[in-house]
């Protein structure tokens, strides 16, 4: 397997995220004995609903895309540049999979590198270059390289118990009588859960983003090319499309602002802590970043 | 602002306070390769349905109410605008920018400013900041009429905490041809 420099920084912010993940998941775990509740069923019901992403990813995620694979007579031209691609990278070749959708996108699913595939949509063909195509793909066998499927399915382990709970004390009754220690505690365990579900949610989007950046390197490092990914993201962002071209002077919106009668709701959304990808400015620096130093 | 306030038209005053950023945001520009051309343009443009906007005389009036850090002059578009250019370095423009607004609002006249284009270098192009009503700065990077839409995400990049940047792009209106 082919080997590049690993951003220190990144992969720091990622095991902290990991130890943060795991820390709550301590506590959590510690809190529900502390009440009294066993949480053994709880964590098998979400082992077995994580096991089932898990090992059936690829079908469940091609299944749900309408996703079909594709063989080499099929699709001559993307197989090629899979091919090329894997041997560059030093990764077994996945299966290759084409979305029947007109806007440009691809994605990487499978628990393994022997389960891979990796897929992308009619538009992705269409409206990107030979050379932007080869960047996205890239990325998404740098995903499959990282394993980034097992590590977000482990990651989510926690936010699942907890939305368990939540769902449970939703439809009543799950923790009534029986071997309970600690009924003053009981009242806590609803907020508690509440907290640990989101702020696991939070950590598992921030590790999604973080691995996001890693495929964006990845993909760098396989093509030597990361201006090849700005323009590929700056083509499936669609934020072409949605800089105005009609001058501000020529009513292009100024004028009139002041007369809006609803003022317009702006403000960083809290929604971006949430986001599995990171902005795509952040993407673009960290690869114009990596266009400096590996053109030295 | 008020339903009475849009049956009268009355005009809003333009913001003043976000403009002064520019000024500390200097370092962060120069640091990625935008050098300041030395020349600002405020432009008027009446707001639709209202009364006319300052004259040139009302105008030159404001202007010589008292000193201002940079050297100014009047001029016209093609879309009936007028500009008031400013000339100086970035600290003194962008005071005198902000003087010139706060005048232009007292006058009752700070509706009728549409937007102050900043003019910045980088590498033999040009490239501008535009502060618009809501207070907030867009960059704008023209390429052969066309906006450079990668090199605008790397300016607002370079100036992420420093200066306040209007986030939705759907807004960030170009000025094709600028007079100065």
């Amino acid at each position: 397997m082919k080997r590049w420099p690993a951003d220190f920084g990144l992969q720091i912010r990622m095991i902290l995220t990991l130890v943060l993940i795991g820390v709550i998941y301590l506590a959590f775990l510690g809190f529900l004995y502390w009440l009294g509740v066993n949480p053994t069923m709880l964590m098998i019901i979400a082992a077995v609903m994580l096991g089932i992403q898990y090992f059936f990813s690829d079908k469940l995620v091609l299944a749900s895309t309408r996703a079909k694979v594709v063989t080499p007579e099929q699709a001559p031209e993307l197989h090629q540049i899979v091919d090329e691609l894997c041997r560059e990278a030093g990764l077994p070749k996945p299966r290759v999979a084409v979305v029947p959708s007109n806007v440009p996108n691809a994605f990487a699913t499978g628990r393994s590198k022997r389960h891979s595939v990796i897929a992308v949509t009619n538009g992705l063909m269409q409206k990107l270059n030979l050379d932007e195509v080869k960047a996205v793909l890239a990325h998404e066998l740098s995903h499959v390289r990282n394993r980034d499927v097992a590590v977000i399915t482990l990651a989510s382990f926690l936010s699942t118990i907890a939305m368990f709970i939540l769902q449970s004390f939703m439809f009543g009754g799950m923790y009534g009588g029986r071997d309970r220690r600690n009924t003053g505690g009981i009242i806590l365990l609803l907020p508690v859960a509440l907290v640990v579900y989101f702020a696991s949610l939070l950590l598992v989007r921030l590790l999604s983003r973080y691995r996001e950046l890693a495929a964006d390197r990845g993909s760098a490092y396989i093509t030597g090319q990361p201006s090849h990914l700005i323009n590929a993201l700056l083509k499936i962002s669609g934020v072409m499309q949605q800089v105005p071209t009609r001058d501000l002077r020529a009513g292009g919106g100024g004028a009139m602002n002041q007369f809006y009668i609803i003022p317009q709701i702006r403000g960083r959304s809290i929604f971006e802590l949430f986001s599995t990808h990171p902005s795509l400015e952040r993407r673009i620096r960290e690869l114009k970043r990596m266009e400096q130093t590996m053109g030295r | 602002m008020g339903l009475l306030d849009l049956l009268r038209r009355k005009p809003k005053p333009m913001p003043v306070e976000g403009i002064t950023s520019l000024a500390a945001a200097g370092d962060a520009l120069s640091s990625a390769g935008l050098i300041f051309s030395g020349k600002a343009g405020i432009c008027l443009q009446p707001p639709w349905g209202s009364r006319a906007g300052p004259s040139k005389l009302d105008l030159t009036g404001l202007l010589v109410t008292g000193a201002l850090p940079a050297r100014y002059e009047l001029a016209d578009d093609e879309y009936g605008c007028t500009w008031v250019i400013l000339q100086g370095d970035l600290n003194g423009v962008v005071t005198a920018a902000a003087t010139v607004c706060q005048r232009l609002n007292d006058a009752r006249y700070g509706g009728d400013i549409l937007c102050i284009a900043f003019e910045f270098n980088e590498k033999g192009r040009k490239a501008y900041w535009i502060y618009d009503r809501d207070g907030r700065f867009y960059p704008f990077a023209p390429e052969n009429n066309e906006h450079d839409v990668r090199y605008e995400l790397h300016m607002k990049e370079a100036v992420t905490g420093i200066l306040p940047v209007e986030d939705a792009v759907s807004k960030w209106y170009p000025l094709w041809g600028m007079p100065f």
